[in-house]
């Protein structure tokens, strides 16, 4: 009998894990930000795109293939999905499809108290990335890459930066 | 000769910081003449009794603009009257989003009994002259002087997802400032919207 408790229990740890690994966080501007600026020693790459957004779409298998070219470089991803709180479960469903490196979080704050912070040049137009190198420094790329290759020489230069 | 290339570098230059950043508060806005859904062109320098204008850049495939079209609607609801219509213009490419496409907006504008003309910008002019780069992206002028001023540029209110959460109607805010002929307190506001697809050249 013991055994069959911990045996489900063992299950029900694991299944819940899994399902949590999956999950979606909601975070506010300030949480984003400490999450990319507290990743030290690792080029990070930051990706704002949201299920609805047909370009975002488009150029997320860039990410995949950028992901597996650096898989052993020190190269971070983080996804920022722009959907509605009520649409997150969307968003980890399409967002797994995609077999994208790193993880995804939703960012759910008023624009117009976080985009001044973040970048005054940016209007708001999805999909944005921005690259930070190893020492803290944010490079902005307000556009949709056009290939895979172009996002990963960006990360290839931001590697061999001192 | 040194003196006109320079004078071209400058102008040049000037031409593309426009492009890039667009209209801004106290900027003079142009008009213009697109065709509405019902195939007749607008121009604003039809509407005789105007103050101003609300110019909405919106589209039909956009969730953010989705969001927005009964808000849309109950700003000219509420303000058309007062002399501040709302002029929306859909300046997609319809080749990569066929919702966005000219039957599309007939469609789209009869479903949801749009009262405001609905325009189709299709040669991006317009918006590219205004800086609008996502949908939905509010302009409101006023008629000063028989010229057009940029009064306010920016989001409808401060939470797309939900109309009922809304904590401050911003365009609201400006227009009712406007009709009391006060400053515009919070003149430009941002907003997080779907990109515009510009047409390959």
């Amino acid at each position: 009998m013991r055994q069959l408790i911990v045996f489900t229990l063992a299950i029900l740890v694991s299944t819940t894990f899994k399902v949590y690994s999956q999950e979606i966080r909601i975070v506010n501007y300030d949480q984003l930000d400490k999450l990319v600026s507290s990743t030290k020693d690792s080029v990070v790459v930051v990706n704002f795109w949201a299920t609805t957004c047909k370009p975002c779409l488009e150029e997320l298998p860039y990410f995949a293939e950028a992901g597996k070219v650096n898989k052993n470089e020190p190269v971070k991803f983080l996804f920022v999905s722009m959907d509605f709180t009520s649409k997150k479960e969307k968003a980890a469903e399409v967002f797994s499809k995609y077999n994208l490196p790193g993880k995804c979080v939703l960012l759910s704050e008023n624009p117009n108290n976080w985009i001044n912070k973040f970048n005054p040049q940016w209007g708001g137009d999805i999909p944005y990335t921005f690259l930070q190198d190893k020492k803290g420094n944010r490079t902005h790329y307000p556009k949709t890459f056009a290939t895979s290759e172009e996002l990963i020489n960006l990360i290839k230069k931001e590697l061999i930066k001192q | 000769m040194k003196h006109l290339l320079a004078i071209l570098f400058l102008f040049i230059v000037s031409i593309s910081i426009a492009q890039t950043t667009g209209y801004k508060p106290g900027d003079k806005a142009i008009d213009f003449s697109l065709k509405n859904i019902d195939g007749k062109n607008v121009s604003l320098k039809n509407y005789n009794d105007a103050k101003g204008y609300i110019v909405v850049f919106t589209c039909n495939h956009c969730p953010y603009a989705k969001a927005y079209e009964s808000r849309i609607e109950e700003l000219n609801q509420k303000y058309a009257s007062k002399g501040y219509p709302v002029i929306a213009i859909n300046p997609n490419d319809p080749v990569a989003y066929p919702e966005d496409s000219y039957e599309n907006m007939q469609k789209n504008a009869a479903e949801k009994h749009f009262t405001f003309p609905y325009l189709l910008d299709e040669t991006q002019n317009v918006a590219k002259t205004y800086g609008a780069l996502k949908t939905p992206h509010v302009y409101i002028l006023k008629k000063v002087n028989n010229e057009l001023i940029v009064k306010y540029v920016g989001a409808i209110d401060d939470n797309t997802e939900s109309a009922k959460d809304v904590k401050k109607k911003y365009a609201e805010n400006a227009l009712n400032e406007l009709l009391q002929d006060k400053t515009v307190k919070e003149p430009e506001t941002k907003a997080i919207g779907c990109g515009i697809k510009w047409k390959k050249n």
